[in-house]
This record gives structure tokens, sequence and C-alpha cells, in this order.
């Protein structure tokens, strides 16, 4: 036996689970080390030199670091970053919720719906939707013309630095597909004898809401909460394209700051460790939504 | 690092789309010659052909290329990109050589010449704006070829050339593809019904912003409604005093002695406007950005917009399907019989490669581009006035390829010429320009509007103080 196991024969080998499942990886194990696991080392190293795009990098230890937490600029970017995250993710996920609870509502045309309404996931993230947000919000768009119309002369939500974050929250909450689908599912996932018990119990819709479909979702709630508020830490387009991080910095997220040290400035350097304090603050961020969730989520098989 | 992850993926994603989005182009353009215009094609090679028979000395001047490629890269509008890859084919059709060839918009350009940059993958040719000091290790200097006739200067004045020369070390950066100033343009019908006299030679700023409020409260609407805000303010630098400057020719250092006088001037006095209504707020600056064709005053809602002269060309194309009439001003000056603040300078060049191993082939175009008649033709002063005179009186002379339009840009670069300041080269932009320029307008300007700062001379100092602050990062 242990000789045979010994020689194992290419063959063999080749179809061994563990070998089979490899191979199937590959193509990502692949791209993920060229893709993510490289460039991160690299950036790490970077974040502690100063270093321009075609120049050799040079070691300067923590001074970009420092540098960042007296950069007024870099501050304010956490701060708008924060506050588009705060007002943003709870709004997507209500209304991502909201649509996923009239959709399994069962009709002959859901599938529709559901295809529907998931499109702009689908195209959300690109440039053409941002382009359309701008003259949609724009100040010879549709909506300006409107509330013009009603008195406000002079109104302009991007030439506002209150105003021109709610944009990019609305575009931001209408791609609530992804989202949608997931509550969707975890929707159908709860047993209908709750609701039939609930409603021999005379409980009302509000009622079998908070204390049947919230709390039997919130996994999911979870999950979706955890994903919003890693993409919404790292909004970049929409601000990109439409406002370009204006009026006075209004929108000027952190992402877009590190592509402009990075890629306007070719300070690399400083825009790596920018990154990595991102990174810091997300993985901060996750971990005491994580660490709070065992209050707050109930799993079925919890005893 | 997700974020980096996804901008890296984002980037590249970009690139691809792009790469292929031009390749198509390239492809398309190709087929669409070779199958339905096959006539057309033997035509327009028919006549350089002819030409170079009538003038035997001329085929020498372009060597035989065949089996050779060349890369090229610019930025620029639709109108751009067509002219130029006809020219590029056309070199193709009297050299043999095989150009390949990637267009992006101005703002697209940058990040993607950063990256080719990082991977020493620049191509052998490429368009560089009055940037170059931030390049200056990426490109080649063409005082050898230059010397040696590879490209012919003959016909190009010593000024010309001055305006691509880095005043430092005497190294040439690359050809000229034209001069440009930037200036106003106005639509004299809102003048008019506001009852306002036109822009004169040397109107000045108090001028300029009456004219502002009386427009606004007759239409309504901005009457301007987008500045390139560093160009107006160092601009009033230049005109606050004789030999003040923002930055020195050389782009060595800053020339007006730390004097905040002139920018709490202007800062004051646009800011102000802005608050009115008079001048676009922000979200409209940015709405139209560097896209001169989107302005409003192609519509007819606007007075006045600030442009570079060889924008004029597209900009009245389209305000012309409205039936307007466009004409050129100089900028507003602090005092009417006080300096210009006017530069006629270099509106873009092109480069070759330092890393580049075709730079001889490379001269060669650059000959050609430059020189070229027929090129220029089909060209025809898209990216600047062309800096050749023989080209220029050969274009002039044309009353098809010189229309009202035109004319009145070459009027225009000699009116601004003729001014006793307007040197005829620009400064070199030094690296720090782009980072001081942002801080400027998103910092400075944007908090002076948004109340961030009490007062004009508060912006001003808190600008001076961090553009050199920045300075010395660079």
């Amino acid at each position: 036996m242990e000789k045979q196991k010994r020689k194992t024969t290419l063959k063999e080998f080749m179809n061994r689970d563990n070998t089979v499942g490899y191979v199937f990886a590959a193509p990502f194990i692949i791209g993920f080390c060229a893709l993510t696991l490289v460039p991160m080392a690299l950036s790490l190293f970077y974040s502690f030199c100063s270093y321009q795009v075609g120049k050799p990098a040079e070691w300067i230890g923590l001074s970009n670091f420092i540098g960042l937490f007296r950069d007024s600029t870099f501050l304010n970017s956490l701060k708008v970053t924060i506050q588009y995250v705060i007002i943003g993710v709870p709004l997507k996920l209500v209304f991502a919720l909201l649509i996923a609870m009239l959709l399994t509502k069962p009709t002959k045309a859901q599938g529709l719906y559901r295809a529907i309404y998931y499109i702009p996931s689908l195209i959300g993230g690109s440039v053409a939707v941002a382009l359309v947000w701008k003259q949609l919000f724009g100040s010879r768009g549709p909506i300006v013309k409107a509330i013009k119309a009603m008195g406000a002369t002079g109104f302009n939500f991007f030439g506002s630095d209150t105003w021109a974050f709610v944009p990019l929250v609305l575009c931001n909450a209408w791609q609530f597909g992804s989202s949608m689908l997931i509550f969707a599912s975890g929707l159908k996932q709860i047993p209908k004898d709750y609701y039939e018990a609930a409603s021999i119990d005379g409980a009302g819709a509000w009622k079998k809401f908070c204390y049947i479909t919230l709390p039997s979702l919130s996994p999911i709630i979870l999950f979706n909460l955890l994903m919003q508020l890693i993409s919404g830490f790292m909004t970049f387009t929409q601000a990109q394209i439409i406002t370009q991080g204006g009026p006075n910095h209004a929108t000027e997220y952190v992402s877009l700051y590190i592509f402009n040290q990075g890629f306007a400035y070719a300070r690399m350097g400083y825009a790596c460790a920018a990154s990595w304090v991102m990174l810091i603050i997300m993985a901060a961020v996750t971990g005491v939504v994580f660490k709070t969730s065992k209050t707050w989520v109930f799993y079925e098989n919890e005893d | 690092m997700k974020l980096k992850k996804v901008m890296a993926l984002t980037m590249a994603g970009m690139m691809a789309l792009s790469l292929a989005a031009c390749g198509g182009e390239a492809a398309s353009t190709e087929s669409s010659q070779s199958t339905a215009s096959k006539e057309e094609s033997k035509e327009a090679s028919a006549a350089p052909a002819e030409s170079s028979a009538e003038a035997p000395a001329e085929e020498s001047e372009y060597p035989d290329y065949s089996g050779e490629t060349l890369s090229i890269m610019w930025w620029g509008s639709d109108t751009r990109h067509e002219r130029t890859v006809k020219v590029i084919e056309m070199y193709e059709e009297l050299t043999g050589i095989d150009i390949e060839y990637e267009y992006l918009d101005g703002s697209a350009y940058w990040t993607s010449f950063q990256a080719k940059m990082a991977a020493n993958e620049l191509p052998d040719v490429f368009q560089m704006g009055n940037n170059w000091l931030t390049y200056y290790d990426t490109i080649y200097p063409l005082n050898d070829y230059i010397a040696d006739g590879t490209i012919d200067t003959t016909n190009i004045s010593d000024a010309m050339l001055a305006t691509t020369t880095n005043q430092a070390n005497g190294d040439i950066t690359g050809i000229s593809n034209g001069t440009n100033a930037r200036c106003f343009a106005y639509n004299p019908a809102i003048f008019d019904e506001a009852g306002v006299p036109y822009p004169t030679d040397n109107w000045t700023w108090d001028e300029f912003a009456d004219a502002c409020r009386k427009i606004t409260e007759k239409t309504g609407n901005p009457a301007i409604t987008t500045l390139e805000w560093e160009t107006v303010t160092y601009s009033t630098v230049t005109q606050w005093k004789e030999g003040y400057n923002f930055f020195a020719m050389d782009g060595s250092d800053f020339a007006f002695n730390g004097d905040t006088e002139p920018l709490v001037y202007i800062m004051g006095l646009l800011t102000d406007l802005m608050k009115e209504g008079c001048i676009g707020d922000w979200g409209i600056q940015n709405e139209i950005g560097t896209n001169i064709e989107a302005d409003w005053i192609a519509y007819g809602d606007a007075a006045m917009v600030m442009l570079s002269s060889n924008q004029f060309t597209a900009l009245s194309k389209v305000a012309a399907e409205s039936g307007i009439e466009l004409e050129l001003a100089t900028f507003p000056r602090v005092k009417a019989d006080g300096q210009s603040g006017m530069v006629v300078r270099s509106s873009q060049q092109l480069s070759i490669y330092s890393g580049s191993e075709k730079k001889d082939i490379a001269a060669n175009f650059l000959n050609f581009w430059v020189n070229s008649v027929e090129a220029n033709k089909i060209l025809n002063c898209e990216r600047g006035v062309s800096i050749s005179s023989e080209v220029l009186s050969a274009l002039q002379a044309d009353s098809e390829l010189t229309d009202e339009t035109t004319a009145k840009i070459y009027a225009f670069i000699d009116k601004v010429g003729s001014f006793p300041d307007a040197a005829n080269s620009s400064p070199a932009e030094p690296a720090a320009a782009e980072e001081i320029k942002n801080a400027l307008k998103q910092t400075y300007y944007q908090g002076l509007t948004s109340g961030k700062f009490s007062s004009a001379q508060e912006a001003a100092d808190g600008f001076w103080a961090e553009a050199q602050e920045i300075w010395k990062n660079y």
C-alpha cells in the first residue's frame, strides 16, 4: 500500500479531488496573486516611500502617514466619505428591502419586474450612468428646472457644497439591484407558518414585519450591510465623473483623493499610504459591525 | 486594499476599453476605406503621388519605411481625431510605414500617459502640453535633428521655436502644433440687447464686471458661464505691475514677490460676480468643464466664455447652428493703459519619446507634420495657428480653408502678438503648477464663494502660503 501511494502516476495525481480543485481555481488564484496580492504588497512598501511614477522610490519611513493626518484635504475627504456612507448605505438598504418585499408578492410578471429592477445595478457603476445623472441633476436638467419653477432661483445641486452629495447618494441608492435580489431570496426562506401563526394571534402587518421579517432576515441584513459599507467607502465613479470632488471639496471622497494624489500629482507613495489608512478604517468599521452583530443577528440554528 | 484592487481593475478595464475602442476605430476606418470607397482612396493616393512626381526633390524627403512601425498618441476632440488620422494615413501612403495610433480625450490622456510612463511603454511620438517640464525625462530634445536639417525649420521663426524651448538649457522639447492665446469669446447680440458696449482691446475688469451685471439683469442667466480660474488669476498678476508673472518664464520660481494685492483684487471681483449669479456657479463650471461645445454661449444663453483661440472654430460651428455669430475679445485689464497680460503660446506640441528606438523615423514624421502643406491643409490649424510661415500663407491663400471664423482667429493672434507685453513664448509650466492650480480653484475660490474664508484677503493669503508649501514638495 505504502509503496503504491508513493508512486502516484501523473494520471492519478491529476484526478485527485484536490488537484482538480486547484486547477479549476487556478485562473482565480493566479489573478488574485498577480492583481491583488502583489499590488497590495507593493503598495504597502510604497506607502513608506516617496515614490513618483517613473522615478526610483525613496524610503522615508512614516512621513507619508504623518503628512496625511496633517493634510486638511485628506481629513475633509474622510469626513465627507463617512457622511456619504452614513446617509447612503441605510438609504440604499431600506430601498432595496422595500422593493424586495413588493416583488415577493407573487404575481405572474414577478420575474420580469426583478429583471427590470436589477438592470440599474448592472450598468450602475458605469461612466454612462454617471453622465446621465450629471445631465438629470445638472443646471439645465429637468430636476433643477422643476425646483426653479417652484421659486428657488439660482438653485443648482452641483453648485452648492450642501446639496452636491444628494444626487450622488441617490445615484447609489438607485443601484439597489444586487441587495434587492439577496433580500428577495432571504424573504422567500422565511417559513410561511410564522406569518400564519402571527395572523391567528392577531398581529398586523407592521408587527409581522418587526417581529418576524426583520429578525429572520437579520443575517442577510448583516451581509448586505457589510457589502454596502465596503462599496460605500470605495465610491469613486460618480464623484469623479459628476462633480470631480467639488464644489469646495464637498464630494471629494477618499478614493477620489487617492486617485488625484496618485495620478494627477504623481505622488504614488502618498496615495498608497492614504489607501492603507482607508483600508484600516474600513476594517475597523467592518469589525465593529461584526462585533455588534451578535446582539442583533438571529440565527435559526442557534440554541 | 479592496479599494486599490478595484481601482486597479477599473483602470485596467478602462484602458482595455479605450484600446479596444481605438482598435475598432482604426480597423473600421481601414476596412471602410478598403471596401466601400476604394475609388476614393485611389484618388486620394493619386493626388500626393502626382505632386511628388512633379517635384522629384520632394520625394527624397520621405524615405521608404516599408515594414517599419511607429506609434503615436494624442488627445483632443473628434474633429481632431478625424483630421489627425487622415494625416497619418497620408504619411503611411508616402513612406510605406505602418503607424499605430491611440487617441484619448484630454483628461484620460494624462492618466494613460502616466501609466505608460511607469511601464516604459510610451509611444515613439506623443502630444505634449506646456507642462513638459513635469515629464522632462520622457522627452528627447530635437536640437540635433533641427541642426542637421532632418526637421526643416527654415520657415519657422526663432520666436516660434522658442515656444517649445527650455529657456534654462536650450533643449527644444518638441515641435509646436500651432500657437494660440487664451481669450474671451462674446455674443454681440446679447451685448446689444443689454445695451452694453462691446469689449474693446483694452477693456478693464471693472467694465467686465459692469457688463456682466447688466447682462445678467437683462437675461436672468449668468453672463459668463465658465472661466479658467488660474489663467485669469495669473494674468491679473502679470497685468498688475511690469515684470510680474505668477511663474517665472523658465518655470524655476514664482515671479511676483509674493505680492498678494493682485490676487485679492481678482479673487474678490470674481467671487462677488459669482455670488450675484453673473458667473456660472461651480456646478455649471464643472458640467461644462473643458467641453467648449457644451457652453451656454453656444445656445444663446450666456454672453461670454473664456477659451483658447483654437477652440473658437469648434465653438463657432455649434453656435452657428443656433444662428449665433461670435467674436473674440482680449482679457480685461486691471488698468486700460496697463499691461495686457496676454500671451501667444504653443497650444501643444509633438515630442519624441526619449526611450524610443525609432527617433530618426519619428523626426522625419515631425518634419512632415510641421512642413507638409498637404498635411496641414487637412489639419487646418485646428490645434493652433501653424508655426510654419509657408504653411500658414498657403492656408490663408485658400479661401475654402480660411473661412470667416478662421480668419478671425488669425487676426486675433496677430493682434495679441502685437501687444508690447505679449512675449512670443509661454512660460514653462513648473511641475507644481497642476497642484497649485487645483488648490487655487478648489480650495480658495470655492472656499471664498462658500464662505469658508471671510474675505478675499484671507483666501489670497491662504493660497499664497499653500502655493509655496506645494512648491516645496516638487
